[in-house]
């Protein structure tokens, strides 16, 4: 009797455990893909004009699902604006540009990354007028805080990782 | 074009205009880009309410919306919808619940309206009765907790 009760403990431990696993995945995997609809959302204009200057061989930054729904965003948006406002507007200022309206995203913004591939040599621009750019090189495993943009070619290729 | 001395004429007369132009302009622009600024806020808010309310929209809201903006709403709920299909399997993934981390293995709810026999893991079955408190999995009271039959208690 106790060991089918230890049994049946240890199962519905087990199944509790996995069904908190699994609600924990769920919750990760929305969290990240409801992040990324959020930039997409923001940054639309920016976005779809990146990806349609995109090289043949170069990997899209969306997903094929993503650039439908970044489109159609960008689509309803445009519409709307045009039916409600622009269209009653005088003939000169019917148009306007969302790729200039819109804001960019900061790519001059500081981030913390580890560095998972040693690389040699980043050159790292000057802040005041004072300095002069300098070279530095990023020790495997050693952590920094940098602009985006210094490193932003490092973290597509995946030799640095944020945090 | 005109004659030198007409051109020189109208020139003179133009410059005086030429500022008043360019000032309208700049007015028109910025009324342009203030009432662009104020619609797209309102549509930004609109969407936060797919977001935070669900996909039926209460009358009360609707009745302070515009056609147009309504139009706006059903067209992303349905782009939404859309993309949330394609992830993750077979029925999709609903995108708008998990909004926090889960905290706890077993919840305290209470029980909005009668709903009967609820089996639990080691075999006993709860009786579902209005107003009546039970501390039970969360993951076995999710479905019901978003169906409005229970309710998470939080002390």
């Amino acid at each position: 009797q106790e060991a089918n009760l230890k049994r049946a403990k240890r199962g519905d431990l087990k199944v509790s455990v996995h069904h908190m696993e699994i609600e924990r995945i769920r919750f990760v995997l929305s969290s990240y893909l409801r992040c990324r609809l959020v930039k997409i959302e923001k940054f639309f204009p920016h976005i779809l004009e990146k990806e349609k200057s995109r090289a043949e061989g170069e990997p899209s930054i969306l997903s094929p699902e993503e650039f439908a729904f970044a489109k159609e965003y960008m689509a309803n948006t445009e519409a709307y604006l045009k039916n409600v406002a622009l269209k009653h507007m005088p003939p000169n200022l019917q148009k306007v540009s969302l790729l200039k309206s819109v804001p960019k995203p900061n790519l001059d913004s500081f981030v913390f990354l580890r560095v998972l591939e040693r690389q040699e040599n980043i050159l790292v621009e000057p802040e005041t007028d004072e300095q002069r750019e300098y070279a530095i090189n990023l020790e495997e495993g050693s952590q920094h805080l940098i602009r985006y943009r210094t490193v932003a070619p490092l973290v597509a290729s995946g030799a640095v990782q944020l945090i | 074009s005109l004659p030198s001395s007409r051109r020189s004429e109208a020139k003179a007369g133009r410059t005086d205009l030429i500022f008043l132009i360019r000032f309208r302009h700049c007015c028109l622009l910025r009324n342009q880009r203030c009432l662009l600024a104020y619609l797209y806020d309102r549509l930004l808010r609109i969407r936060a309410l797919r977001w935070e309310y669900g996909s039926v929209l209460p009358n009360a809201i609707q009745f302070h919306m515009s056609a147009e903006e309504v139009e706006w709403f059903n067209r992303y709920k349905k782009s939404l919808a859309t993309y949330m299909r394609s992830v993750g399997g077979e029925e999709g993934l609903d995108l708008t619940q998990d909004i926090k981390p889960p905290k706890s293995l077993y919840i305290e709810v209470r029980c909005l309206r009668d709903h009967g026999e609820f089996e639990v893991d080691d075999g006993t079955t709860i009786l579902l009765k209005k107003n009546s408190q039970h501390f039970l999995p969360r993951w076995k009271c999710e479905h019901l907790i978003r169906q409005g039959v229970l309710e998470h208690v939080l002390s």
